[in-house]
């Protein structure tokens, strides 16, 4: 295909991924002052032009390698030519050469680490109520944070090390075997190499939900775990009882519905689905008649909009709903 | 010519791009499609770059493409949090990032490395060989422009063109043949 056919040329606004590819090739050149200011504005006016500018100087650095079939050489004498500084690397497969040889000189990662962050750090993340948080952990693992939740994160060179101090987190965990990951809540550790699970903190407990792999579980202090838990399954420590039952797909989604924003109602009662509402939302929706509180309820919600609850339960039941400050009161 | 300082971050964060993250970039513009979401998948793309950008290093991150793919997701569903259109699909359609699928990194950066060439085949003639003298032969600009009788001008211009067709396509889907 021909690329003035694509239209490069002929689009009034170029966009943002030309405009980078633009800036790198003035780079390329070399930059004046006056060109090295607009580039600095331009990369700081939006978060997308920074990220589009660091892709295009990495586009750069590939296309440096490849081996192209010997295209048709504008120059036909080659003695018009100064002589090639960069033949040395024009090699198939160069890329992956040139990073083989950079890992072995001076190691790729260790180059790019600031000295002294090598340290174990804990970081605190605090989400408030309503809040839903991801986090990207740097080494590739991801937690997201429940609302009203609090959690520790300590990366050590031998282990991961997350601490539940309130509320429930969930984990989709880098697969290292050489360095387990521990979540830590009311004496109970969950620990896993690589796989998805839920921790729960519950007043005199807690829970574990696996969505993917396995995860071994261990009182606090012991170093013979408790039991494996596989995908699908949840295990609820509580008034120093532990129990583990297997948990339905529809049981599963439902329960790990949260991260994405969306409460799945599945047959609970219209008053436990408010409590639920309530765990995320300043406004609390009441159920004023006890019979309207016991009816059974499916559905798919946002967590964010207990209203939409109460209109759809006030059509289904004949109820009414009033607005009270930053209460919703469902009643005959 | 640009011949990466691994010492300069900017150069080192292009190489460590271009080995961990560039090559996963169709996995993550296929995930955004096959979310449904409706969101703009350069924008999210872009914002995940910045993101990267914006750490103090990434010697920590221990996969390039978990980190990037994780990125792409949490901004995507960000981006729908925030929209003001309510969305009639139930949000637990929004599959999972695949970030355990084991492509392995190799394979990644040597179709990465093939794609960028397939994408160079693609300009016109002229803008080819003044992309393969400064890219790949290592002469500037300038002595690119003196060898071929050429303003510097023009020759800038020929490379940021052909600089566009990698940014704009490298990586989309429909830029395969």
């Amino acid at each position: 295909m021909n690329v003035s056919d694509r239209g490069i040329r002929d689009q009034h606004r170029p966009s943002i991924d030309e405009v980078a590819a633009g800036w790198v090739a003035r780079a390329d050149r070399g930059l004046s002052q006056a060109e090295r200011i607009a580039l600095d504005a331009w990369r700081a006016a939006d978060l997308r032009h920074n990220g589009s500018y660091v892709r295009a100087c990495a586009l750069r650095q590939l296309a440096a390698f490849p081996e192209l079939p010997d295209a048709q050489r504008v120059a036909q004498n080659d003695d018009d030519l100064p002589p090639s500084r960069a033949s040395w690397w024009r090699r198939p497969g160069a890329v992956c050469a040139m990073a083989a040889s950079i890992a072995a000189a001076i190691g790729l990662a260790n180059f790019l680490q600031v000295p002294g962050d090598a340290e174990a750090s804990s970081d605190r993340h605090v989400t408030r109520r309503g809040e839903i948080r991801e986090l990207a952990l740097n080494e590739g693992s991801t937690a997201v944070l429940d609302t009203n939740t609090a959690v520790a994160i300590s990366m050590q060179p031998k282990v991961r090390s997350v601490r539940v101090l309130r509320g429930d987190a969930w984990f989709q965990v880098a697969h290292d075997t050489t360095r387990p990951f521990e979540v830590h809540t009311n004496g109970l550790i969950a620990r896993a190499v690589g796989t998805a699970f839920q921790v729960t903190r519950l007043d005199d407990g807690a829970e574990v939900i696996v969505s993917e792999g396995i995860v071994a579980l261990f009182h606090e202090g012991e170093t013979k775990p408790i039991m494996q838990l596989g995908a699908g399954n949840r295990f609820r420590f509580s008034h120093g009882r532990a129990m583990r039952e297997p948990l339905e797909a529809k049981q599963m989604e439902q329960r790990l519905a949260w991260r994405d924003g969306a409460i799945i109602l599945d047959g609970q009662t219209l008053a436990s689905a408010a409590a639920e509402f309530n765990r995320y939302n300043t406004q609390q929706l009441t159920i004023s008649n006890p019979r309207l509180g016991l009816q059974r309820v499916y559905g798919n919600f946002r967590v964010r909009d207990p209203e939409a609850l109460a209109k759809a339960a006030a059509i289904a039941f004949e109820a009414k709903v009033t607005h009270d400050g930053n209460h919703i009161r469902l009643h005959d | 010519m640009h011949i990466p300082n691994l010492e300069d971050p900017a150069d080192a964060l292009a190489v460590w791009l271009c080995l961990e993250v560039l090559p996963h970039e169709r996995d993550a513009r296929r995930w955004l499609q096959r979310s449904g979401l409706r969101v703009d998948a350069d924008d999210i793309i872009q914002e995940a770059y910045a993101r990267i950008a914006a750490l103090d290093n990434v010697g920590h991150i221990r996969s390039g493409r978990a980190y990037f793919l994780t990125a792409v997701r949490s901004i995507a569903l960000q981006q729908l949090r925030r929209s003001k259109i309510v969305e009639l699909r139930p949000f637990c359609d929004v599959p999972e990032v695949s970030i355990m699928d084991d492509s392995p990194g190799q394979e990644a950066v040597v179709w990465a490395e093939r794609e960028a060439g397939r994408l160079i085949q693609t300009l016109p003639e002229r803008c080819r060989s003044i992309f393969r003298m400064c890219r790949l032969d290592g002469y500037t600009q300038k002595e690119t422009a003196t060898a071929l009788g050429l303003s510097e001008g023009v020759v800038e211009k020929q490379m940021a063109k052909a600089m566009a067709v990698l940014t704009t396509r490298f990586g989309r889907e429909d830029s395969e043949p």
